[in-house]
C-alpha cells in the first residue's frame, strides 16, 4: 500500500502544479513520454532445461526456451526493450561441467541479452575458463570493479555501456563481489578486485553528466544484504548517488517487486533481484519524459513513482 | 476507464508538468516461467541446443539409486548435508590410503556448495551433478586442538554444517559441546578431518585453516565419490536414506 500512498501524494503535488501553470491538459498530454522496458535475469547457474518433475523445490519452473517465449512476446509488444543479467551465468548443471559455459552463453546471445556482470561461479573454470567462453557471446560482460590487468581477460570486458532507446540514453554498468574467501585464489588469478562503492559513485557520476543518461542502471553481483557490514545492494543504494536501478545477484532473493530505497539525495532508488536458475524474469517499466528535462537543464532532480503491478 | 487507469494516466500528466522530474513512473513485474499463463517454449532455442542436450540426457539420466525420501539442506542440520558428509568421510577412508595418515577423525562440508535437493525416487547420475555442480576435490587436514577448536566454533556461528563424526550442542551460538567420534573434545590433542579443497583453501572465510600443521590433497572429487558411494549402496540391494540424528543441537 505505501506505493499507493507516494502514488497519490505526487498526484496531489501535481495537481498543485497544474493550478499554478495554468496550461491546458491537452497540450500536457501530447508530451512524449518514452516507455523502457527492462528485462533481467541473475544467477541462471547453466539452468538450461526446466527443472526436473519431481524435483521437491521447483518442480517444471525455469528453462531458457521458456524464458525465450516470454521475451519474444514482450519485444512484440513494447518498442524500448533492454534485457540485462546480473552474474553467476556459469555453473549448476552438467551443461558447464561438460561444455564449459559454451552452450550459456550462445543461448543467451540467441535470446539477445544486451549485456551482463560477472559473479563469482563465473570463475569456477579460472580466469583462462571465462576468457576462452567469451567468443560464444555477442553481449559485453560490463563490470567496472574488478581490474584484470595481466590476466587473460585483460580488455575484454568494459566498465560501462550507454544504449540509445528513441531519445533517451541509458547508463548501464557492473560490480563484482571480493573474491578473496568466496573463490579459490587458483580460479581468479591476478584478478584485482576494487572498491565497489567508490567505483559505483565515480561510474554513475560520469555517465550522468559526462554522459548525460537519463537512466542509469547498476547490474551488481553484490548480493542483497548480509547480517554484517559487507558491502551489498543494501548498503549501495542507500550510499548512492545518481543510481536509478539496482539490478542484483548472487544471494538468489526473490524479490517480487523491487525495493525501493531513499538514497544520498533521498532519491529513489529500486532494488531487483529474481532470485536464481531462470525461474522468474523480472521486468520494470521506466517511463521518461525527456523533454521536460530539456526545458529545465540545471535539473537533476529524478521523481520515481513505483507503481507496482503483480503478475 | 477504471479508476486505476486514471490515475495511471493522471500520474502521466501531472508529474510531466513538474519542471523538475523526468523520469515520470515505473511499473514493475516478475514473471514465473512455467506457471499457469506462461507454458510457451521458443521451439528455436530447444533446436539451438538439442545437440547439446542429447549428450548431457544421455550420460545423466542413469539411475544410480532409489531414494526413500527427498533430502533437502538444512540447519542446524539436514538430511542432505548428513548424506553427503557420511558418503564423503567413508568413500575417501576407502578410496584413499597413504602412511601419512591413520584415520580421519571427522568431516564437514557447506551447506552453500549444496546446490539441489535430492527427490524421493530415482536418482540419478543428472541429480548428483545438481547437488555437486562443482569439481571440488577432497582433501585431509591435521588440525592441532587451537584450529579444531575454531573450526568448531565456527561450525556453531554458522548455525550448523554438514558433519560426519562430530556432534556438538550449540548455545547462543556458541559451543557448549563437542565430542569427536563420540569422545569429548580433547585441546591437546590433534585432529584429521575431511573436507573439500574450496574450504580447506580458506573459502567460506574460513582463512584459518591455512593453519593446518598437514594438508593431504586426495585428488578424489567430492561428486565422484558421492557416485561411487550410491552405485556401491545399490549393487548391495540398499535404498538410500538418511536420518536427523542430534549431530548438532540447539539447546535454549
Amino acid at each position: 500500500m505505501t506505493n499507493r500512498r507516494d502514488f497519490l501524494r505526487t498526484f496531489a503535488v501535481g495537481a498543485a502544479g497544474l493550478s499554478l501553470t495554468g496550461l491546458p491538459l491537452e497540450v500536457l498530454a501530447k508530451r512524449k513520454v518514452t516507455k523502457l522496458t527492462i528485462l533481467h535475469t541473475n544467477d541462471v547457474h547453466s539452468h538450461i532445461d526446466p527443472f526436473p518433475a519431481n524435483d521437491p523445490k521447483y518442480p517444471g519452473l525455469g528453462g531458457v526456451a521458456q524464458r525465450a517465449a516470454i521475451i519474444n512476446d514482450i519485444r512484440n509488444k513494447e518498442r524500448n526493450v533492454l534485457l540485462l543479467d546480473a552474474g553467476d551465468i556459469f555453473q549448476g548443471t552438467p551443461y558447464f561441467n561438460l561444455f564449459g559455459g559454451e552452450v550459456e552463453l550462445k543461448l543467451m546471445s540467441q535470446l539477445g541479452y544486451d549485456a551482463g556482470t560477472i559473479g563469482n561461479h563465473d570463475f569456477d573454470n579460472g580466469v583462462d575458463g571465462l576468457s576462452s567462453q567469451l567468443k560464444h557471446a555477442n553481449f559485453p560482460l560490463i563490470i567496472c570493479n574488478y581490474d584484470f590487468k595481466g590476466t587473460s581477460m585483460e580488455g575484454k570486458t568494459i566498465p560501462y555501456k550507454i544504449f540509445e532507446k528513441e531519445d533517451v540514453r541509458i547508463g548501464v554498468f557492473g560490480l563484482g563481489i571480493e573474491l578473496e574467501g568466496l573463490v579459490d585464489k587458483k580460479m581468479y588469478g591476478e584478478t584485482k578486485y576494487l572498491d565497489p562503492l567508490e567505483k559505483a559513485a565515480e561510474t554513475a557520476h560520469h555517465l550522468k553528466f559526462n554522459e548525460k543518461c537519463d537512466l542509469i542502471i547498476c547490474l551488481s553481483h553484490l548480493g542483497y544484504r548480509y547480517p554484517n557490514k559487507k558491502v551489498s545492494d543494501d548498503v549501495l543504494a542507500k550510499k548512492s548517488l545518481n543510481i536509478d536501478l539496482i539490478i542484483g545477484g548472487h544471494t538468489h532473493t526473490f524479490i517480487d517487486k523491487p525495493f525501493v530505497y531513499k538514497n544520498r539525495d533521498n532519491k529513489d532508488v529500486l532494488v531487483a533481484q529474481v532470485g536464481w536458475a531462470g525461474i522468474k524474469l523480472g521486468r520494470i517499466d521506466f517511463f521518461v519524459d525527456k523533454k521536460m528535462r530539456k526545458l529545465t537543464a540545471d535539473s537533476t532532480t529524478l521523481k520515481v513513482l513505483n507503481y507496482a503491478r503483480a503478475i | 476507464m477504471s479508476f486505476r487507469n486514471i490515475l495511471l494516466v493522471a500520474a502521466i500528466v501531472f508529474s510531466s508538468c513538474k519542471q523538475s522530474a523526468h523520469l515520470v513512473k515505473t511499473e514493475t513485474t516478475t514473471y514465473p516461467l512455467n506457471k499457469p499463463g506462461y507454458t510457451e517454449v521458443d521451439s528455436s532455442i530447444l533446436n539451438s541446443y538439442s545437440t547439446y542436450k542429447h549428450t548431457i540426457d544421455s550420460i545423466m539420466d542413469r539411475v544410480i539409486i532409489v531414494s526413500e525420501m527427498s533430502m533437502q539442506k538444512k540447519t542446524p542440520e539436514g538430511l542432505l548435508g548428513n548424506f553427503t558428509a557420511d558418503a564423503a568421510l567413508k568413500q575417501v577412508e576407502n578410496n584413499f590410503h597413504s602412511k601419512d595418515f591413520s584415520k580421519i577423525d571427522f568431516c564437514f562440508l557447506n551447506n552453500g556448495g549444496l546446490r539441489a535437493a535430492l527427490p524421493k525416487g530415482d536418482i540419478t547420475i543428472g541429480n548428483i551433478y545438481s547437488l555437486m555442480p562443482f569439481e571440488n576435490e577432497m582433501v585431509l587436514l591435521t588440525l592441532n586442538g587451537a584450529t579444531t577448536l575454531k573450526l568448531i566454533n565456527f561450525i556453531a556461528a554458522k548455525g550448523g554444517m554438514p558433519v560426519s563424526g562430530l556432534t556438538m550442542h550449540i548455545q547462543d551460538s556458541k559451543v557448549t559441546e563437542a565430542k569427536i567420534q563420540g569422545m569429548p573434545f580433547d585441546s591437546t590433542k590433534s585432529y584429521v578431518v575431511a573436507t573439500s579443497d574450496y574450504l580447506a583453501n580458506g573459502g567460506d572465510n574460513l582463512s584459518f585453516l591455512v593453519d593446518a600443521e598437514k594438508k593431504i590433497v586426495t585428488g578424489l572429487k567430492l561428486r565422484d565419490l558421492l557416485i561411487q558411494y550410491l552405485e556401491e549402496k545399490n549393487k548391495k540391494g540398499e535404498k538410500l536414506s538418511a536420518k536427523i540424528e542430534g549431530r548438532i543441537i540447539y539447546d535454549k
